[in-house]
């Protein structure tokens, strides 16, 4: 770090975005893909309409007869209800002594409909801050050193920039290493307030695990007395046992509609069900509004009467929310959404040329054998893996998807094993393959794989393009035509780097 | 709104460029003076002001000003390449 401040924060800011950009680039784009996590899992069970208006009180109904006459045995109950993106998801979850219990139901049908196993959305979103394959706990500290060297790196990489205004809007395409340095510069100066609100906040939302010493030395181990304390409510009451019929949930979500002024209810809660001392929590529904709300109303589940409802949120609690909310981004309409998406596709771009960068750096001290070449070819392979090797390990997730068999026992399991075995095999590939064209063979595997999906799900299931707009599903539409348009971008990837090696060969050096 | 916004942040990314002599030379083939560019900057800057104020009023003061700062991203982009492209044709 000889050479003064600038250059001490160049190599931090090389340095921590090295080593950390491998995880930075999986929590970036699995998190911009958790923006469309309700359309991804519904083009994930393509035997399931998406289309349709949630019919919040019908469904209701069907999940309470459905539960009435399955999961009596069970002391809670809990009934996710379908919503505006997912109009006919209605899922029950129960545990008694045979087990744990979830379902989909029909929405009118009080029945379980037939759907593949699969994750879906939820899958990508676990992934960009619970990992794979270790526990939660160590996942999400592991993340949360991430997002601090994000942090690190972003101010760092501030400092690094020389002439930041004056190469504001620089981008020289034709020189290589250098579209490279200005792609990176261009993707972080534009994206930058974005970058700084979603890694700021994502490290918020995690607070109370990253510093719980406030929590720890007023409640001890007892996480959930201080979360009802936050939340200003407790819905515990000991079971009567005394058996009684329970009242009609729909009632009680009409009456928390116009308590709240919405068209919608959240997740609904059932303790003790069949017992005299029965309670119903019905939750809010997502809001457009940016804060995010843990408000509930409860109600006792014999009489239906609404017994209370959560006082105004404490300061620090709507604070809290709005930090949460703004990460997790559930107020934004579509198009609103669409920016957040592109702003996220933004960041991992940030971090992926910042990877490639150091690649082409060394690539020509590599070629002339000065350098360190075991360390480069050990990075250069990661850095292929991450940035190349997780769209196409996402790609082979939509097709393990597609092809596993309806009936495969852990189908969701596999379905995952496909995603990490795939990941792991670009992996071996890139230790064995090294070189500027691996990029390019990779990208082409990247077009390949993207454009496969809708082919694939045109000749597995019904949802294929034409047949989903001759039935109005405009989901399974657009989520084709949006893997079409990101195998589009890989090609032009392909393209580009296929183009500069007929410039070197030209003689053109980079 | 969110075609509005981010179609005025173009523009206000558009006006910041070219107030830039670099960029005005590679793209209109001549430097501004002072003047015009410091009149440029303070268009492209009300341009900016303009879509802060329609977001706000679009979405409210939490979402209205995230809306707007994610709307940033896009247009700079765009802006970017668009100034490449051309620039490389002149």
């Amino acid at each position: 770090m000889k050479g003064g401040f600038r250059k001490s924060m160049t190599w931090l800011h090389t340095w921590s975005g090295l080593v950390l950009g491998w995880f930075l680039v999986l929590v970036f784009l699995c998190g911009t893909a958790s923006y469309f996590r309700p359309e991804i899992s519904q083009y994930m069970r393509p035997e399931l309409s998406a289309a349709g208006e949630p019919e919040t009180l019908k469904a209701l109904d069907s999940a309470q007869d459905y539960l009435q006459r399955e999961g009596m045995q069970a002391e809670h109950w809990f009934i996710t209800l379908p919503t505006e993106r997912e109009p006919q998801r209605l899922r029950v979850f129960w545990s008694d002594e045979d087990g744990r219990h979830f379902e989909q139901l029909g929405v009118d049908s009080a029945k379980t409909v037939q759907a593949r196993e699969t994750r879906g959305g939820d899958f990508f979103y676990r992934l960009h801050f619970d990992l794979y394959a270790i526990p939660a706990l160590w996942a999400r500290c592991i993340v949360g050193i991430c997002a601090m060297f994000m942090l690190v790196a972003i101010i760092t990489g501030v400092i690094a920039h020389r002439k930041i205004f004056k190469d504001f809007f620089t981008f020289r395409r034709g020189a290589h290493q250098k579209a490279w340095l200005d792609a990176h510069n261009v993707m972080a100066v534009f994206g930058l307030p974005f970058h700084l609100l979603m890694t700021y906040t994502g490290l918020v939302s995690l607070m109370f695990l990253y510093f719980p010493w406030g929590m720890v030395s007023e409640f001890g181990s007892d996480r959930e007395a201080f979360f009802e304390e936050a939340q200003g409510y407790s819905d515990h009451i000991e079971a009567a046992g005394q058996s009684a019929p329970l009242a009609r949930f729909s009632t009680m979500a009409e009456t928390a509609m116009s308590h709240w002024q919405s068209e919608t209810v959240g997740r609904v809660q059932v303790h003790d069900p069949g017992d005299a001392n029965a309670r119903v929590s019905i939750e809010v529904p997502d809001t457009r509004q940016v804060t995010y709300r843990a408000e509930t109303l409860v109600f006792d589940g014999v009489s239906g009467e609404l017994l209370s409802a959560n006082p105004l949120p404490s300061l620090a609690s709507h604070t809290y929310g709005f930090f949460y909310g703004l990460h997790l981004g559930r107020f934004a309409d579509t198009g609103l959404r669409w920016l957040l998406f592109l702003a996220g596709i933004g960041g991992t771009g940030m971090v992926a040329t910042g990877l490639i960068l150091w690649s082409q750096k060394r690539y020509s001290r590599w070629q002339s054998g000065s350098g360190p070449t075991v360390m480069y070819r050990l990075i250069d392979a990661l850095n292929r893996t991450v940035v190349l090797g997780l769209p196409v390990a996402m790609a082979s997730f939509f097709i393990a998807n597609r092809l596993l068999p309806i009936e495969l026992t852990e189908r969701q399991h596999w379905e995952e094993r496909s995603f990490m075995l795939v990941w792991a095999a670009v992996l071996l590939l890139s230790l064995c393959y090294q070189g500027r064209q691996a990029w390019r063979h990779l990208a082409l595997v990247a077009t390949l794989g993207f454009a496969s999906v809708p082919a694939v799900s045109a000749l597995t299931t019904q949802r294929g393009m034409l047949s989903s707009i001759q039935q109005g599903e405009w989901l399974f539409v657009g989520m084709d035509a949006a893997l079409l348009v990101i195998a589009i971008v890989f090609a032009a990837l392909a393209w580009h780097l296929g183009r500069h090696k007929k410039a070197t060969l030209r003689g053109d050096q980079p | 709104m969110v075609a509005i916004v981010v179609l005025l942040n173009a523009v206000a990314w558009l006006g910041l460029a070219l107030a830039m002599p670099k960029h005005s030379q590679a793209l209109l083939g001549k430097k501004y003076c002072a003047k015009p560019q410091l009149l440029l900057r303070l268009i492209a800057i009300s341009v900016m002001a303009l879509a802060v104020w329609l977001s706000v009023r679009a979405w409210g003061i939490s979402e209205g000003v995230i809306a707007y700062t994610v709307a940033l991203f896009l247009p700079g982009l765009a802006v970017v390449m668009l100034l490449s492209i051309y620039s490389r044709k002149r």
